[in-house]
């Protein structure tokens, strides 16, 4: 079990009579208690369901509709509700103020008065210093801009006040940039090594087409992103814009804006709240970001209130990351693996620790190591494996490369390369494996295989300092003329000892050393290379995976006839998909019935001779 | 890696928006393509060690900010060392706001060059001007080494033809697709592997004309026809092994998705009955390595027709002028960033002939 972050934002506790202020309709959380009581229990029976280690309650901002006492007064008894329904006790939870929660009222007496700044900063918060020290049992220091902070493990979540512009007219998200690196710096000091997730009221980034900047002063905001980046800041939970939803922030390093969406509005968009469940297997530290919504159901209707509900990840993918990387796992991953994805009918996934079959008679202390070079990172084999399902890659029927090379099953590499995301994501995948792997230290060429390979290989082609190039597949030869076949390099002088081609599918790597042991194609050049190593985003062959299997002397004799003696390969994939061979020999034409009498369609992926 | 240093004359160039594209997209993961703006201490740094490196003491060296909206701090110190190191220095299409940010502004060369700095938002590709430089110098005085009249873009093509020459084969057989003999054969594959830094800049530089392209005529910023609110972004459409190297760097830069059409054709059935991949009303735009005479082009184009795309326009690499400039109709014209025309066929041994021709 993880601990949880429990985000919730925008309570909007509004006085409903109107006589202090403007009153708001939007909100399930008034000045009637009984009301309020029932919405709150609903909500707390729905987090008791959730399996947890401990709980962390994070409120960022407008807990109260216009700021007033009264507001407060029943905001507090919400929260301390809450808190007693879930056991958080005040030092698991964040309250942090937002442009409601500031007194306007105060702000203009303030300015009849001709209080300085300083005691109008003091004076527009008295209400919610008043709701923080009952909650928290501590007073609000209006003149920090970092009032509070929470450790959850390696996590530093800290509370942000971004209401220094607010006044008697409301007002965007500002920081004063100097004292406020001064005080992150500080946090820094004392937490080196933690990941820091800031916790405050307004929004860096618009989701909406009008509010596209977001709410925060614009110079401000660029100056703060630079800030950010330089205290290593990984994540802001905020609030404010009453649409759940997380993205990057715009020319930042991968800082992620998380929203909560508002918890009690009645009308669209719908209440809602997230749980950050804390994942810390395997050296990473992940929060899963989860979203739930207020849904009505007329049949099914489960209160006043309709019912909370865990929103499907691909209903929300589009406004929302499924989860955020707050530090990615060390080189060496963890040596267990719990499970890969699920099977399906269609396809087997093995595991690549099955430990069953070592092969010829290799010692087995050289397969032990051959193991340890494994590639292994669950979190983008995982996400691999879920693009195949969702896009429905995995296809059966009869498909044919080659006279030798056929198969019941294919995996569309070009579908899966079809978006943008999906790309870049395994054009990432393959720099993760280089870099784990560590293979580029000594490469000296890094050449793409076939179109799908060649768009594999180009982020790590630009990123990398090396020379690259392409070459067709071996059973798209004759598809191309004489100088797209050829490599353009002469390797006469040993220049390029160490190789990486990188490719989309690898089987029983017949075409990989075809393409280098063979006389007609570049044996030439690769007779002078020491080191070929080829690198896949899948491996659809029978073996037991270990680095060693592409290699001549490590195939079963039933496949060495007719076969390139090359032993020099070390082979890493990122997935293993089982793909089933065709059952015909050589005589497949006439011997399968499917062929030969047209039954169905027969995929044929290369040219006839 | 340094793609856009360019020596031209008496001075060294560097395109400073295209080495942070590269920073953000390929060396860190800020994947915002050519999208970008902020130039990055880290790019400054890889800059700084390239003029080191191979540039002496005392050179020229243009720093070219177009499309750079804004800075990381302290960058100011890498034109400083570079400054103190010997090397002249002058910033072009910079911004006041960035000259302050560096605190270069009481840098008063009198041949320094107000003028209005052109941007389009990232989002909305609204066309914004902001006050600047077209020529800033960091120096007091003296040495008005970048004229006013210079075109950076007749420099490129000069450069790109010198570089394309060695490339350039003996071939004096058919064209592979139309029935014509060529005298040359571009080898766009070795071109592209021997020079990766040079080639990495045209695509830059490329997906820069794609974007203005579509952005003068649409659809760019790809809004749906019927509904403004929607975005119908179009697809990059690959059809040979040199193109898929050309289409994925283009989809990072533009934030496109692709298609690979190779796999139509020879294997049409396998598509047709799996998947249909062409998706009707999408608009595509097929990226080729060289067009000669666009045999390829409309097949694909007629492809993409047949099933229900809107083809939008062809991009590429090199193309070659086969007609005179007035003749062309531009909707049918490929966008390319070199093209091969009658003032440089010769240098580069290309000719395209027929029986009938005289020879």
């Amino acid at each position: 079990m993880n601990n949880l972050i429990l985000h919730i934002s925008d309570l909007h506790v509004s006085d409903q009579s109107g006589e202090l202020g403007y009153a708001n309709r939007n909100t399930h959380l008034t000045l009637d208690v009984e009301n309020n009581n029932s919405y709150i229990k609903q909500f707390t029976e729905k987090i008791k369901t959730l399996e947890r280690k401990d709980l962390y309650l994070i409120i960022t901002g407008d807990i109260t509709n216009i700021g007033e006492a009264n507001e407060f007064e029943v905001a507090g008894n919400i929260i301390k509700l809450m808190m007693d329904e879930l056991v958080i006790n005040k030092d698991q939870i964040l309250l942090i103020p937002g442009d409601h929660d500031v007194h306007r009222d105060s702000v203009k007496d303030g300015i009849r008065k001709g209080f300085i700044q300083r005691e109008q900063q003091k004076l527009k918060f008295e209400n919610f210093a008043k709701l923080y020290n009952d909650v928290k049992g501590v007073n609000f220091d209006s003149e920090k801009l970092i009032f509070d902070h929470m450790v959850i493990g390696d996590i530093l979540l800290l509370a942000v006040n971004s209401n220094f512009n607010v006044k008697q007219n409301g007002g965007h998200g500002f920081l004063p940039t100097v004292e406020f690196e001064q005080e992150l710096t500080g946090f820094r000091v004392l937490y080196p090594d933690h990941e820091f997730i800031l916790c405050l009221h307004h929004n860096l980034e618009g989701e909406h087409e009008d509010t596209k900047f977001g709410q925060w002063d614009e110079k401000n905001r660029r100056n703060l992103s630079l800030i950010l980046e330089r205290q290593r800041v990984k994540c802001i939970f905020n609030g404010n814009e009453h649409t759940p939803n997380s993205k990057q922030l715009s020319d930042s390093e991968g800082i992620i804006l998380s929203d909560s969406g508002p918890f009690s509005s009645k009308e669209k968009p719908s209440a809602s709240f997230k749980i950050y469940e804390i994942e810390t297997s395997g050296g990473n530290l992940i929060l899963d970001n989860i979203v739930y919504d207020l849904r009505t159901k007329n049949s099914t209707r489960e209160g006043n209130f309709g019912g909370w509900g865990k929103c499907n990840y691909e209903d929300i993918k589009k406004i929302e990351v499924e989860n955020i990387v707050l530090r990615k796992a060390p080189d060496e991953q963890p040596t267990e693996i719990d499970n890969l994805p699920e099977s399906s009918e269609s396809q087997e996934i093995i595991s690549a620790h099955d430990d069953d079959a070592f092969i010829n008679g290799l010692n087995e202390t050289s397969e032990v190591e051959a193991e340890k070079k494994i590639y292994k990172n669950k979190i983008l084999q995982d996400k691999l494996y879920e693009i195949v399902k969702t896009k429905k890659l995995f296809h059966q029927g009869h498909f044919h490369w080659s006279e030798t090379s056929r198969a019941h099953n294919w995996i569309d590499i070009a579908r899966l390369l079809e978006n943008i995301e999906d790309l870049y994501f395994v054009q990432n995948t393959v720099i993760d494996v280089l870099e784990k792997m560590n293979l580029i230290e000594g490469a000296d060429l890094i050449i793409g295989l076939g179109y799908e390979g060649n768009m594999i290989a180009s982020k790590a082609s630009i990123k990398y300092g090396l020379p690259y190039t392409y070459l067709p597949y071996s059973y798209r030869w004759l598809d191309h003329n004489k100088f797209e076949n050829e490599l353009p390099y002469e390797n006469d002088d040993k220049k390029y000892k160490k190789v990486i081609l990188i490719t989309d599918v690898v089987n029983d790597g017949r075409t990989i050393r075809k393409l280098v042991g063979k006389e007609n194609r570049e044996k030439k050049f690769f007779d002078n290379v020491d080191e070929i190593i080829v690198v896949s985003l899948f491996y659809t062959g029978q073996q037991t995976l270990n680095n060693n299997i592409l290699n001549f002397n490590r195939l079963p004799d039933e496949l060495k006839e007719g076969d390139e003696e090359v032993n020099n390969i070390e082979f890493y994939t990122v997935q293993q998909l089982k793909i089933e061979k065709c059952p015909y020999g050589e005589d497949y034409k006439t011997e399968c019935f499917i062929l030969r009498d047209n039954l169905h369609c027969v995929h044929k992926f290369y040219t006839e001779e | 890696m340094i793609i856009s240093k360019l020596p031209s004359g008496n001075f060294i160039y560097y395109n400073l928006h295209s080495e942070e594209v590269i920073t953000s997209n390929f060396i860190e993961d800020i994947s915002l393509g050519i999208y970008c703006d902020r130039l990055q201490s880290i790019t400054m740094e890889r800059v700084n060690a390239d003029i080191k490196a191979s540039i002496s003491q005392g050179s020229n060296i243009v720093f070219d900010f177009k499309k750079v909206e804004a800075i990381q701090s302290n960058l100011n110190s890498y034109f400083t060392d570079l400054r103190n190191e010997g090397y002249n220095i002058v910033f072009i299409n910079i911004t006041k706001d960035i000259v302050n940010s560096l605190g270069y502004n009481f840098f008063n060369h009198p041949d320094n060059l107000i003028s209005d700095i052109i941007f389009f938002d990232k989002i909305t590709l609204d066309r914004r001007v902001k006050e600047g430089y077209k020529r800033f110098y960091f120096f007091e005085n003296g040495n008005n080494f970048y004229p006013d009249d210079f075109r950076i873009e007749d420099a490129f093509k000069e450069h790109f033809k010198n570089k394309l020459i060695p490339f350039s084969d003996d071939h004096g057989e058919q064209h592979t697709s139309s029935f014509v003999y060529l005298t040359s054969y571009i080898n766009l594959k070795k071109f592209i592997s021997h020079e990766k830094e040079f080639c990495m800049y045209a695509i830059y530089l490329l997906a820069v004309k794609v974007l203005k392209e579509w952005r003068k005529i649409g659809p760019i910023p790809f809004y749906s026809d019927e509904n403004k609110e929607k975005q119908d972004t179009p697809i990059l459409v690959c059809q040979s092994l040199n193109s898929s190297y050309i289409v994925s760097i283009l989809s990072n830069l533009l934030k496109l998705d692709i298609l690979i059409l190779d796999k139509i054709g020879p294997i049409n059935k396998l598509y047709s009955s799996l998947d249909k991949n062409i998706i009707e009303k999408k608009n595509y735009i097929v990226v080729s390595d060289i067009v000669c005479l666009g045999t390829e082009v409309k097949i694909v184009k007629n492809i993409i027709q047949f099933l229900g795309g809107f083809y939008l326009g062809n991009v590429s690499l090199i193309k070659t002028e086969t007609l005179k400039k007035e003749h062309i109709k531009k909707k049918d014209a490929t966008i390319a960033v070199f093209s091969i025309d009658s003032s440089n066929n010769k240098d580069l041994k290309y000719h395209i002939k027929t029986d009938l021709s005289d020879e």
